[in-house]
């Protein structure tokens, strides 16, 4: 059984820099890499293959546009999760996908994936938009059983066995593949590639495609702003019993007490 | 067989340039950065001579993303809120543009991984790996061992390499200089309009003054196509002990030398983009520097090939310059199979044929730099002076050499020494 692990390109957000006057977010500079949790998802698929035979391959669809600055970060990010210990990388890029929603990315992903692989490996979220839509859209697409939210998965035969995390309790669900399962950051601690690997990994099949919308996508993103957060500006003076007396009064009109 | 024939660490321009030259000519060649990317957390004032990277890329500014070239050079003495201003509008021979290194950095990386070379970023090498006394390759983050038949350490002005090697003595912070630096973006328009430039035209200025209290060192602004580079160079050394006290001492003066009358109407309206602090070998601590042993050698800040000037700090140009030298010897000595220290020794040659002289005659100008009256009694005499030119207040005035005269007198300076002292005053920025 091959698998298929969603890599997504994500901003770098730590590095989103954005104006607090306009509330405009300078997306265009800010770096992408592969997302922390598809880091889990990767380690999980390497150890599943590792145990249970197979390949593993990363699937990117790049959302972030197609220039060359971005397609290079993309290979940079398939780099990093193939020196991980995956067989192989696929890079979907083009125009028109930069407006795609996770409608779209679903139909365009689920062409890649039906009869090629019985298993799909993905993040409960990625790491800038953080939907945590498009693994169940896929399944949908495919046909194949969802499991959300993964922190431990075993193969039993044509079933996987999967334990989830949830709120107060956890819940072991089996499934037919095949199947998808998105994974949390407690599945497991991803391995740390040696420069050897990192080396060997440029070296691994990446197969380059060129994106073409399946269908138009059903929203639209108009604009991203910051949130504006107004400061009161309250400065209260005088000595303590004085100040706490009045931050009380000030804290009761604003009704937060 | 090693790994690669060249290990280069540390993708600054120094190991950018070799890692280019190297790969170009066919070898095999790694190149280990430790930031999130080339360039990513470098940082310098602003201005690269352009005359090394000039032999390596011909007409470069066509091509790389430089921001100004500049033409007007200014000079500023601070006293108080006072100040003077000497602006020079030239179009020099020796070219020189502005740039911001995240930027440039990626560039000049980017252009080593098209000739071939593998650059690899977040990874940090821990130190050379060394086999019966020789340099065989680098120790990488996690115990991992990649070998090499020469390794280049380009790992700037801190140089573990250097120092585990043996190459160099531990520094203390006597060796150092530090600098801090603000990005600060301003509509272009402004910026030509505030700076006097037009088109492509950009501005160098600094200055020295009381801001520093006495220290060695001074404050400078370089013009970019949308922000300006402005921060502080200080001696370490004579600054304080601990690092918090340097990195509060620091910001403070960043502070007062931007809200100088004369400073901060240069920044009006502009929005902070980006702080940042590095240290600056001193030009002394070279003495103790030896550029090569067997299978290394040391290239750029990691071998002190690095000018303080006071205000004006000089280390891109001997970056790129001791690079390509390097590359030369190294590619001789990879033909010839022998990466020993003898073979290695061409590199020195290469150099003490050209950059080394340049060198030699900047320590000579550093050290005459010492004289911290340079950074407190000058700039208040020039600007007191001037301020005594101008004045008119219907009172009989002083004529200007007993004016001159008195004020030199206060400051225990004699007008033969005074004028010596300009002039070097002059040279350190
Ligand atoms: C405040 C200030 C102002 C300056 N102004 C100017 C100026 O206007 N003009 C000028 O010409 N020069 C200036 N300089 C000097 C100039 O910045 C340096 O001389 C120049 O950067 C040296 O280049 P380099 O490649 O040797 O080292 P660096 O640019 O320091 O590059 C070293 C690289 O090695 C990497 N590295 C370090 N250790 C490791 C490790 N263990 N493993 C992997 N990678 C590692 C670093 O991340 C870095 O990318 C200034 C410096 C300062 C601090």
């Amino acid at each position: 059984m091959d698998i298929a692990v969603l890599v997504k390109q994500s901003l770098d957000v730590q590095e989103l820099r954005v104006d607090q006057d306009t509330g405009k977010i300078y997306i265009e500079d800010a770096p992408t890499k592969a997302g922390d949790i598809e880091l889990n998802a990767t380690e999980e698929a390497v150890r599943l293959k590792e145990k249970f035979g197979g390949k593993a391959i990363a699937l990117m669809l790049s959302t972030w546009g197609a220039s060359g600055k971005r397609q290079k970060e993309a290979r940079e990010a398939l780099t990093r999760v193939l020196a991980m210990g995956l067989d192989g990388a696929m890079l979907i890029t083009g125009e028109g996908a930069e407006r795609g929603d996770t409608y779209m990315i679903a139909k365009a992903l689920a062409q890649e994936i039906r009869d090629k692989f019985g298993l799909v490996l993905a993040a409960e979220g990625s790491e800038d938009n953080f939907s945590g839509l498009l693994p169940a859209r896929l399944a949908a697409e495919l046909g194949w059983p969802y499991v959300a939210y993964a922190t431990a998965i075993e193969v039993e035969g044509d079933y996987v066995k999967v334990t989830r995390s949830l709120e107060d309790f956890e819940e072991v669900v089996k499934v037919k593949l095949p199947a998808v399962i998105s994974v949390t950051q407690e599945i497991n601690k991803p391995r740390v590639p040696k420069l050897v690997e990192i080396v060997k990994a440029k070296k691994k099949p990446m197969d380059q495609k060129d994106f073409s919308p399946p269908v138009e996508p059903k929203l639209t993103i108009r604009e991203l702003k910051v949130p504006k957060v107004e400061r009161k500006r309250i400065v209260i003076e005088g000595d303590v019993e004085e100040a706490a007396e009045k931050l009380i009064q000030a804290l009761k009109e604003e009704g937060v007490l | 067989m090693a790994d690669f024939d060249v290990i280069v660490v540390g993708a600054g321009p120094a190991g950018s340039v070799a890692s280019y030259l190297l790969a170009k000519r066919g070898y095999t060649v790694l190149t280990v950065e430790r930031g999130k990317r080339p360039g990513a957390k470098n940082m310098f004032g602003g201005r690269l001579y352009s005359w090394s990277l000039e032999r390596v890329f011909p007409e470069f500014w066509k091509e790389a993303p430089v921001e100004r070239e500049v033409t007007k050079e200014v000079i500023g003495f601070l006293h108080g809120d006072r100040g003077v201003e000497i602006r020079l509008s030239t179009k020099p021979e020796g070219r020189s543009f502005t740039l911001l290194r995240a930027k440039f950095d990626q560039w000049l990386a980017e252009k080593a991984e098209d000739a071939g070379a593998e650059v690899i970023s977040r990874f940090k090498v821990e130190g050379p790996l060394i086999r019966d006394g020789r340099v065989v390759g680098i120790v990488a983050e996690g115990e991992e061992e990649m070998e090499a038949e020469v390794v280049i350490a380009a790992d700037g002005a801190l140089s573990f390499m250097a120092e585990k090697a043996g190459l160099r003595p531990r520094l203390s912070k006597e060796d150092f200089a530090v600098g801090a630096k603000e990005v600060i973006e301003l509509p272009k328009e402004v910026i030509e309009d505030r700076f006097c430039l037009s088109g492509d035209e950009g501005a160098a200025q600094l200055y020295v003054g009381d801001l520093t209290e006495g220290v060695v060192g001074g404050g400078f602004i370089y013009t970019n196509k949308e922000s300006i580079s402005l921060g502080v160079v200080m001696r370490i050394g004579s600054l304080a002990s601990k690092v918090s006290e340097v990195s509060t001492a620091m910001w403070e003066i960043t502070e007062k030398f931007k809200s100088h009358p004369m400073i901060r109407r240069y920044l009006e309206g502009g929005k902070l983009v980006e702080y940042s602090a590095h240290i600056i070998p001193e030009t002394q601590f070279m003495r103790g520097v030896k550029l090569y042993t067997d299978g290394m050698v040391v290239v750029g800040d990691a071998a002190g090939f690095c000018v303080n000037y006071g205000v004006t700090v000089r280390g891109m140009d001997f970056a790129i310059e001791s690079a390509r030298a390097a590359a030369e010897a190294v590619h001789h000595a990879l033909e010839s199979g022998d990466t020993s220290a003898r073979s290695l020794s061409r590199y020195q040659e290469i150099l003490s044929k050209g950059m080394l002289r340049e060198l030699e005659a900047a320590k000579k100008a550093v050290d005459l730099m010492e004289d911290e009256r340079l950074y407190s009694s000058i700039p208040r005499i020039a600007v007191e002076t001037l301020e005594h030119l101008f004045l008119v207040d219907g009172r009989p005035k002083e004529n200007l050499y007993s004016f001159l005269r008195k004020e030199l007198s206060e400051e225990g300076i004699s007008l033969l020494s005074a004028l010596l002292l300009g002039w070097k005053a002059l040279r350190s920025m």
